[in-house]
């Protein structure tokens, strides 16, 4: 539980320190930008606490290039 | 232009010096002797010599121009859509690598120095002062990388000096050993654990971009000096077998110094040196992905996105490895093909499209 409330309350700390002076000056886009990566990151964090499947991006780029890095060993490595 | 502060060339020089020594100094020297055994100075040199080839490339590109980061000139030279993929493409890898940096401070800090506090803590607090040096700006960043320069080269050179006694020259025989195969593998691995590209997004910072050249290579030539140095003494002081075996070698050497029974134990300032210079790259890396993607999606105000980067950066930095097993199965072997793409492939692409461009306007304007 305590987890969750530290979360939220750095989400709130996030949002207090930008979204004033954001919407002082209008800049809607900034905003919506700014919302938007803030909640797929609350998001994925809570994912995290569930532990939930989360897709690793190092996981796809590990099976797209290992058959070529596995070549490259194999031709250099001189064994 | 979004960000207002300017730096000097001589600063684009240190910070890309600082940049270099990065992570390298920790990690290459086993690296190297995984892949070239003995022979791993020499393909440091190799590696060292495609880097500032490279790095001409880039200032190739750059200068055609002088204003324009890379998320900004992919735009002018590919067009509208297409750049944006392509900038994107571009802002994710440095996203990783930053995730990466991240996550090789909490893996070093809790094997080595804070075993006992979690790896989350040490990731969150290292993150915080990376932000904080983002919103306040390149100009900032490069002041303090000024100021933290002079500590990062007297404690290299103390380190140095003091494990002098202990090299013996044999350690480092039979040179070639196993022919140019195995060197030309670790120059490779070598290569691509220098990001040099992502520094483009520097240059049109420099008060004098024409000087950026000179700056970056200046830089890379002497952060790549360290590191060979330290390759060399892992090798000469330690040996090829010891150094295969610690993850991070040139902290063991560290260990090594002792003067008269009293002189003992100094392995925390490698540590201190290694991260000086890892904030600084991570600092160069957030602040090139903040940049880069307020530019392309058109935003006012780059500070906007640094907090909620952070949150993600921190999310990714513990996904990206389960452990450190899958981390040394990733990092040079894979990693090396995935960073190929953005520092020879995009750029070479982008300048070579860029030339076909120019020329074929010259032609239609002539004829």
């Amino acid at each position: 539980m305590m987890k969750y409330i530290w979360l939220f309350a750095a989400a709130a700390v996030i949002i207090l320190i930008e979204v004033p002076s954001l919407r002082k000056r209008k800049l809607r886009k900034d905003l919506w930008v700014f919302f938007c990566l803030l909640g797929l990151g609350i998001v994925l964090v809570i994912m995290r606490f569930l532990n939930l499947h989360i897709p690793n991006p190092v996981n796809g780029l590990d099976y797209m290039l290992r058959p070529l890095a596995e070549a490259i060993f194999q031709n250099l490595s001189g064994r | 232009m979004l960000e207002k502060g300017k730096i000097s060339h001589r600063q684009l020089t240190v910070l890309t010096l600082l940049y270099t020594i990065g992570t390298s100094i920790l990690i290459v020297p086993s690296i190297m002797a995984v892949f070239s055994k003995q022979d791993g100075w020499i393909a440091c040199l190799i590696g060292t010599a495609a880097n500032l080839l490279t790095i001409l490339i880039y200032s190739a590109l750059a200068g055609r121009y002088p204003t324009l980061t890379l998320a900004e000139f992919s735009e002018k030279i590919l067009g509208k859509w297409l750049g944006k993929v392509i900038s994107l493409f571009f802002l994710s890898f440095i996203f990783l690598l930053s995730s990466f940096l991240l996550r090789v401070v909490g893996n070093f800090m809790t094997t080595h120095i804070m075993p006992n506090t979690p790896i989350e803590i040490t990731i969150i607090l290292f993150m915080a002062v990376v932000v904080y040096a983002v919103r306040l700006g390149i100009e900032t960043t490069a002041r303090a990388a000024e100021i933290f320069l002079p500590f990062v080269i007297a404690l290299f050179l103390f380190l140095t000096f003091f494990l002098l006694p202990q090299i013996r020259i044999d350690r480092a025989e039979p040179v070639f050993e196993n022919g140019i195969k195995p060197i030309l593998l670790g120059a490779f691995y070598y290569f691509n654990l220098q990001e040099q590209v992502i520094l483009m997004m520097l240059v049109p910072y420099t008060n004098r971009p024409e000087k950026a050249r000179s700056a970056l290579l200046a830089g890379t030539l002497l952060g790549s000096v360290v590191i060979i140095v330290s390759v060399l003494l892992s090798t000469l002081v330690l040996g090829t077998e010891f150094t295969q075996r610690n993850m991070y070698a040139s902290y063991t050497l560290a260990k090594q110094i002792s003067v008269g029974n009293f002189l003992q134990r100094v392995e925390a300032m490698l540590a201190i040196i290694w991260l000086i210079t890892i904030f600084f790259k991570t600092v160069v890396c957030m602040y090139a992905v903040t940049l880069g993607t307020a530019q392309t999606l058109r935003l006012k105000d780059p500070r906007t996105l640094t907090l909620p980067f952070a949150l993600l950066l921190v999310f990714l930095s513990l996904l990206v490895y389960d452990n450190i097993v899958s981390f040394v199965a990733f990092t040079p072997k894979v990693f090396s093909l995935y960073a190929t793409i953005f520092m020879v492939i995009i750029p070479v692409g982008l300048l070579g499209i860029d030339a076909l461009r120019s020329s074929f306007k010259q032609n239609q304007s002539s004829s």
